[in-house]
């Protein structure tokens, strides 16, 4: 397991991740945004949706929006056993986002977050807080939440669906 | 309806035990209802009796007992009524009393009407005193005087009277039991007369039934069955003897009567087959001597066609060496033509003469020359015959040896078509391993299909497993996600759920790994499967194989056979071939020999030659007495001529006649042919006539002995 590459002594100023992965990327979003993670399931289309909701998905009788990040970074769409929906709170609006697969929780040492490359500036690495170095060479993009939706689609999902 | 048939008597005899049956039944019933009424009569008088005795008994009582209550009064008034009782229940007695004697005394026994007497009169006593004394004391008050006589002699008086009663109904009841002993006793006697006498009647029909059927039916079947032995064993002389007229001596009249048709029947078939008897010993002993004559016709018929054929033969020889003669003869005339001409020129020119004689001569010697050819032709002839012969017996031979390998290969055939059949047997036992082989490997390929399911079956709960891990892997997300969000509370909790998202990790790889070994085993299983169906192929493949060997084998047996039935049919046309033969070297000897005798003939010929050689020498020396005769020899050379002309044509006739001989031989030979056919075909004839007779004869003389069975007199 990649905790034992990690600094494993969790600190109030070290940060919880969940892993998952987007192709052959791999993501890294903050515990405190995450509600929960579920099993793919059916995607109810929403008539007269806006673009970038793909449907909705009825959890425990809350009506969630999913977005597919797939779609969203550019790649195809594609749903497989390992696909997923994290659950997240995007200031008070819950959202389902689909990945790949959720691949692990990493506790990051606060100082090990680097901010994003600033020759990768564009429309994506709007999206990033910063970036992590991990074992084995390996870097890790940490999403930042609040900026997968811009303000105008924050404004069409203007009213929280449901809260709990 | 006849009255000596036994239906008529039947009938009798059980009309008869049914009248006399009647006649039983109605003499019990009389017997019956007579007791019947006196049982009656006697019951009535017991009961009249014994109810008279009752009342009687009852109504003295009740006086007594009024007459008591009387005494104890004062009151007059009830004096009267007690006394008026008294008096009413009194009369009622006497009313009984009268009402007894009214019905008669004769009707009961006069020892009951002694009793009734008695009792009458001391009831008058009775009631006189107590009318006369009793009660009157009782209206005087004198109680005592009343009571003494009460207690006295009335006490007396109505004892008695109880007694008379009791006794009475004692008597009565003695009377009864009597009664029913005596009816007791007659009935018994009924029963016993009814018995014997149904007994009786019927002893007495089944002995008279019994005495008719003896006399009528047992005696006389007996005699016909008798009669019935006699005439298996044949005799039929005698009538059945059976004098009873019942439907038994109708059957033996008709008997009779057909016997008597019988027998005249036998006795003219008798005669018939004596005469034709007779007739068939003529017919066999001609039949016999047709057959002996057509045998004998056969084969003297045979040795004519022999001779026949025989003499066809030499005729046609004759006819050959008289055509020869004659072309000869035609040479020698010619000759003796040109001799004559010669003679004619010795005539003009007797200078020449000498010379013409030696040219003659040379002619002559010439003519012996040619001659001696046609010996030796005749005899090259012979030896090309007797050639033909030797070559004959060679086939002859060729043949046995043709005949003799033909054996020795369908011998040969033989065993191998035996060996084949060993050969069909093992391939046939291969076969049947096959079958087994084939058993086998299919139960393998079952086995090695079950395997596969198996390890599906596998394959299938492993992804339970790696569901459920997946399941729990998301779990142990969620919580260690809840664990984060609730701060240090979460922490422990946190440790836990991460542990549990390890476990499920380790869970989720070690099910890959078994998949992927899985998977492995299913390939091998795959590769195994093919194998045993390679391996189901080649069983099936090896099976077609041995199914062809089987049919090439049988196919083989079959050509076997084949071969044998030819062989053993060339060794037969071989056998034929060879009894040809021999018939065509005995030809071929027979012409040999006819060759000879021509040769012979030839010879002689050759030898007349020479000594006409000779007279031509002998005529050289007479050249100068020729040249003297010569004008008379011209005459005579032209008669010489004329003779050899005749001669020719004399040869010539006879050439023609031989011809004709030659032609009626041949139509003999036919005639004889014929004739044979004919005698061949009487000869069947004869022979079926023969068996005719003999089947006649075999007939006639079952028939005679089954007549002389009979004995008619």
């Amino acid at each position: 397991m990649r905790q034992d590459a990690v600094q494993t002594s969790s600190t109030s100023s070290d940060s919880q991740l969940i892993c998952f992965k987007l192709g052959e990327e791999e993501y890294g979003v903050h515990i405190m945004h995450i509600k929960e993670v579920i099993k793919h399931q059916k995607i109810m289309p929403l008539p007269k949706a806006p673009s970038f909701v793909e449907g909705v998905i009825n959890l425990r009788g809350m009506v969630i929006p999913i977005i597919d990040l797939r779609k969203r970074f550019g790649l195809p769409a594609e749903v497989n056993r390992a696909t997923k929906i994290i659950i997240v709170q995007v200031e008070n609006r819950i959202l389902g986002l689909v990945v790949d697969d959720v691949t692990d929780i990493i506790t990051l040492p606060h100082d090990s977050l680097l901010p994003p490359p600033k020759m990768i500036k564009g429309e994506d690495v709007e999206y990033l807080d910063g970036v992590a170095n991990i074992s084995e060479g390996g870097l890790l993009f940490i999403l930042s939440i609040d900026k997968i939706l811009t303000a105008e689609e924050k404004g069409t999902l203007s009213l929280p669906l449901k809260q709990n | 309806m006849n009255i000596h048939h036994l239906k008529f008597k039947i009938y009798m005899g059980f009309l008869a035990l049914l009248f006399m049956m009647g006649i039983g039944t109605y003499i019990g019933y009389k017997n019956l209802k007579e007791m019947n009424m006196f049982l009656q009569q006697m019951y009535g008088e017991h009961y009249a009796a014994s109810l008279f005795a009752a009342n009687v008994k009852g109504k003295i009582s009740d006086v007594r007992a009024q007459l008591v209550a009387m005494m104890g009064e004062t009151n007059k008034d009830k004096m009267d009524k007690y006394n008026a009782d008294i008096q009413e229940v009194s009369k009622e007695i006497d009313g009984e009393l009268i009402q007894w004697f009214e019905k008669g005394l004769e009707g009961h026994g006069e020892k009951m009407n002694a009793f009734m007497r008695d009792f009458k009169a001391v009831w008058n006593d009775f009631r006189n005193t107590r009318d006369a004394q009793i009660i009157p004391f009782i209206y005087q008050n004198n109680i005592q005087e009343a009571k003494d006589l009460a207690l006295g002699i009335q006490a007396e008086r109505y004892k008695k009277m109880r007694d008379i009663a009791d006794g009475l109904v004692k008597m009565e009841e003695g009377e009864a039991g009597d009664l029913i002993k005596i009816s007791r006793v007659r009935f018994k006697s009924f029963i016993v007369i009814t018995f014997a006498m149904s007994f009786f009647v019927v002893a007495a029909y089944l002995l008279l039934s019994s005495y008719i059927l003896r006399k009528d039916f047992s005696k006389p079947l007996t005699e016909l069955t008798g009669y019935a032995d006699r005439m298996t064993g044949g005799d039929i002389s005698r009538n059945v003897d059976i004098a009873v007229k019942s439907e038994i001596g109708d059957f033996a009249t008709a008997v009779n009567k057909a016997m008597k048709g019988m027998r005249n029947i036998i006795l003219q078939t008798r005669e018939l087959s004596v005469n034709v008897d007779t007739a068939v010993k003529m017919i066999d002993e001609s039949a016999s001597s047709i057959k002996a004559g057509s045998n004998q016709q056969n084969s003297s018929m045979k040795d004519v066609s022999a001779s026949v054929d025989g003499l066809h033969k030499t005729a046609r020889d004759i006819a050959k060496g008289m055509e020869q003669i004659l072309k000869l003869s035609e040479e020698i005339s010619s000759s003796i033509l040109e001799m004559a001409s010669s003679i004619e020129e010795v005539d003009g020119n007797v200078a020449a003469l000498t010379g013409t004689v030696g040219e003659i001569s040379a002619s002559i010697e010439e003519i012996a020359g040619s001659l001696k050819e046609v010996v030796g032709g005749i005899d090259n002839v012979s030896v090309s015959a007797d050639e033909t012969a030797s070559s004959l017996l060679e086939i002859d031979a060729t043949a046995m040896e043709i005949e003799r390998h033909t054996m020795e290969a369908a011998e040969l055939s033989n065993e191998v078509a035996k060996e084949s059949e060993k050969g069909l047997k093992a391939v046939e036992l291969s076969h049947a391993g096959m079958e087994t082989v084939k058993e086998s490997v299919n139960a393998l390929a079952r086995v090695i299909d079950e395997l596969g399911n198996r390890s599906r079956e596998i394959g299938k709960i492993l992804k339970v497993i790696d569901d459920v891990a997946a399941e729990t892997n998301l779990l142990a997300l969620n919580a260690t996600i809840i664990a984060a969000q609730a701060g240090e509370h979460g922490k422990g909790f946190s440790v836990v759920a991460d542990e549990i998202r390890e476990l499920s990790e380790r869970t989720a790889a070690s099910t890959k790994e078994i998949t992927i070994i899985i998977s492995g085993i299913q390939e091998q299983i795959a590769k195994a499967v093919s194998s045993v169906e390679e391996g189901i192929t080649k069983v099936a493949e090896g099976e077609k194989l041995s199914t062809e060997t089987i049919g090439i084998l049988e196919g083989m047996m079959q050509r076997f056979k084949t071969f044998q039935d030819m062989s053993s049919k060339i060794a037969k046309a071989t056998q034929e071939q060879t009894a040809g033969s021999k018939k065509v070297t005995e030809n071929t000897e027979v012409i040999t020999k006819t060759i000879h005798t021509m040769a012979k003939a030839i010879q002689e010929q050759s030898q007349g030659s020479s000594q006409i050689a000779q007279a031509v020498e002998r005529m050289k020396g007479l050249v100068s007495q020729i040249k003297r005769a010569t004008s008379e020899q011209t005459g005579s050379s032209k008669i010489i001529a004329s003779h050899t002309e005749d001669m020719m044509k004399s040869i010539q006739m006879i050439n023609v006649v031989s011809f004709e001989q030659e032609n009626e031989s041949q139509k003999i030979t036919d005639a004889v042919v014929n004739i044979t056919g004919i005698a061949d075909v009487g000869m069947k004839n004869a022979g079926q006539l023969e068996q005719v007779v003999g089947m006649l004869k075999k007939e006639v003389y079952t028939l005679r002995q089954s007549m002389e069975r009979f004995k008619l007199n």
